[in-house]
């Protein structure tokens, strides 16, 4: 067998037997079924908490189901990446400091290898929870609020996916650069949070940007998509995500030394 | 499998359109339709659990004492769990 | 034929020399011990050639293509792998042919005492199988040369009868540098003597070149009773100790010769009970030049 193979199947085996790959799932089917859940059942939560005064008569207006998925994906804005940063932010400086790498690294070890069985796992785990959370989601909607199109609601995934392999590929590369896992992950939500909070901010002067692709996700509800923008924009985070992959080899390469003995 | 789903599908459906149609105040339906619904959300929060509180009994060493992670794992939903795994358990 | 040739191996950590242009060579099938006081720079070297450190200067010049196998002094597992899941793996990353990876890999395990504990989770293991696993995973792909990191002196006197006894076993087959402050083990099985201080190679050669350099050899002479023992110290022959009803003489440039000690003796029919010489064992050595200034 490879070297990718054989760090696969150890990188498979870590997943499975620290649950990792039972609880991320879990966590995201979760959010996603209590959106639409909370959704629904908003008017009479308030109603039983509420001191209302009798016979006030509250008017929510019911959410188009478009929008159930739109909040879906802004809980794991929030929630979801945050676990993933801390599931994964130490799959490379955690192993360099405590010095499981050692014997590893001692070894004649291709370090792509190494670093895209890690990038592959994350990866596999990351869009696994997402799609399973997204479906779970989309049938409470579906029972709760109504049908969407079919092909809309996979555009909206796809696109999402593509901005959930930039995260993973920001928070490895941290993890292959940063001396232990506490700092790889404070550089990961630095990057991911911040930037995104200036995109939110000053955004509207640059409409290629891999950070709009959750709100292009969104816009495949609405019709108000900009194709070129929108191309142009997984074109770059694709570019990025390489540039992130061949960075992060290099450096687990080049940091190599720095394994506990 | 799938006609399944459909069937549950539409038997969901149609206790909506019925609850829309009944009265206000009928809460009987209410109530048995929202545990209908949050059965599965009970069951992963059952699973979260379960799964933390095996790993904590077979785990050697934890950060931070075994009992308390375990009463955090208990008492604390689904966030219990969740942290847990991510600060409790000794990753690395 | 020399397997492995280290010039001038120099490592610097902002400019504090960790390593001070080290030199040597290691014979093939010959075991070196490394010795020196803790911080003198043994892991570092062990390092340098293992490839996880890159010299800052000098060279390493190997003369074999196959792997090296290294054991660190504390070596970390993966917890959640069993022993013979992550000697596999150790084997599969080192080239081992496939097919034989298992086989070689349970052979390799049974060999360092571990046939009975396979399938553990290595999370469970002691520090004294941790060791038996270390040494597995750094044999397991048959390389011509170990690197072997203070490999017993985290083992109980037992274990490390047993770790020693594999390792001399190990030496037909395999280069062994190894590095240790145990000087018992070091007298025990080693064809060079490395020693460090401060980084600096300090001394080397075979255990006896290194023990006659140091040697300051010792006559012992033993007496039947004290009183005999004391009367031939009163007569002042030479410089010497005595302790009970034995006296040390220190056959040094100042002192007298085997032969004319015993001339002395047959002469004084003083009530001798026994003769010895003794060389400073490696321990005095060390001692000596680890306090060397």
């Amino acid at each position: 067998m490879n070297q990718f193979g054989v760090l696969l199947k150890k990188e498979w085996r870590e997943n499975l037997r620290n649950y990792k790959l039972f609880w991320i799932p879990a966590v995201f089917i979760l959010l996603g079924i209590m959106e639409p859940v909370s959704n629904y059942f908003l008017p009479q939560i308030l109603d039983s908490v509420g001191n209302l005064p009798e016979g006030t008569v509250l008017e929510f207006p019911e959410p188009e189901p478009e929008q159930v998925m739109a909040a879906i994906m802004g809980q794991y804005q929030l929630l979801g990446l945050l676990i993933f940063v801390l599931a994964y932010m130490g799959t490379i400086a955690g192993e360099r400091k405590s010095g499981t790498a050692t014997l590893l690294y001692a070894r004649p070890l291709s370090f792509s290898a190494y670093f895209m069985s890690k990038w592959v796992m994350a990866t596999i785990i990351a869009l696994l929870s997402v799609w399973l959370g997204f479906l779970a989601g989309y049938y409470y909607t579906y029972l709760l609020f109504g049908s969407i199109d079919f092909m809309n609601l996979m555009r909206f995934g796809l696109t999402y996916s593509f901005w959930i392999l930039l995260v993973i590929s920001i928070i490895l590369a941290a993890s292959a650069l940063m001396p232990n896992a506490g700092l790889a992950a404070a550089v990961s939500l630095g990057i991911i949070f911040i930037s995104q909070l200036v995109d939110g901010l000053l955004g509207t002067y640059w409409p290629i940007s891999p950070l709009k692709l959750p709100a292009y996700a969104a816009s495949w509800f609405e019709n108000g998509l900009d194709m070129s923008d929108f191309w142009w924009s997984v074109s770059l985070t694709f570019m990025l995500i390489v540039l992130l992959v061949v960075i992060g080899i290099l450096i687990s390469a080049k940091k190599a030394a720095s394994t506990k003995v | 499998m799938e006609d399944m789903a459909i069937r549950s599908a539409l038997f969901y459906i149609s206790t909506k359109k019925q609850f829309e149609n009944t009265a206000k105040g009928d809460t009987e339906m209410e109530e048995s339709k929202l545990l209908l619904l949050l059965l599965p959300v009970l069951i992963i929060q059952l699973g979260l659990m379960i799964f933390a509180l095996i790993d904590l009994i077979k785990i050697p060493v934890t950060n931070g004492p075994k009992w308390m992670w375990g009463v955090i794992i208990v008492v604390v939903n689904i966030i219990g769990p969740i942290l847990y795994f991510v600060i409790g358990r000794r990753n690395y | 034929m020399s397997l492995l040739e280290v010039k001038e191996l120099t490592k610097s950590y902002n400019g504090i020399l960790a390593v001070d242009h080290v030199s040597f060579t290691l014979e093939e099938r010959t075991a070196t011990a490394l010795i020196g006081p803790n911080g003198s720079g043994k892991t570092t070297t062990i390092s340098m050639i293992a490839g996880l450190l890159k010299e800052s200067e000098g060279s390493i010049h190997r003369e074999f293509n196959s792997g090296i196998g290294f054991l660190p002094q504390y070596p970390q597992f993966f917890p959640w792998l069993s022993a013979l899941e992550f000697t596999e793996m150790a084997a599969q990353i080192s080239g081992v042919d496939a097919k034989k990876v298992r086989q070689q890999s349970i052979r390799t395990l049974e060999f360092v005492g571990l046939g009975s504990a396979v399938n553990k989770k290595t999370g469970t293991f002691s520090g004294g199988m941790r060791q038996r696993l270390g040494l597995a995973q750094a044999i397991v792909h048959q390389p011509k040369l170990l690197l072997l990191d203070e490999p017993v002196s985290a083992l109980d006197p037992t274990g490390r009868r047993e770790i020693m006894d594999l390792l001399k076993s190990l030496q037909q087959d395999a280069t062994i540098l190894y590095s240790t402050h145990i000087l018992n083990d070091a007298e025990e099985m080693t064809d060079q003597l490395l020693f460090l201080k401060e980084g600096k190679l300090v001394e080397q050669g075979s255990l006896s070149e290194v023990k006659s350099r140091y040697a300051e050899p010792l006559i012992r002479l033993r007496f039947d009773t004290e009183q005999a023992a004391a009367l031939f110290e009163s007569r002042k022959f030479w410089p010497m100790q005595r302790d009970r009803n034995v006296i040390a003489l220190p056959i040094s440039d100042e002192g007298p010769s085997m032969q004319q000690v015993m001339a002395v003796l047959a002469k004084e029919e003083s009530g001798i009970a026994g003769i010895d010489k003794q060389s400073a064992s490696l321990e005095e050595i060390f001692l000596k030049v680890a306090g060397k200034k």
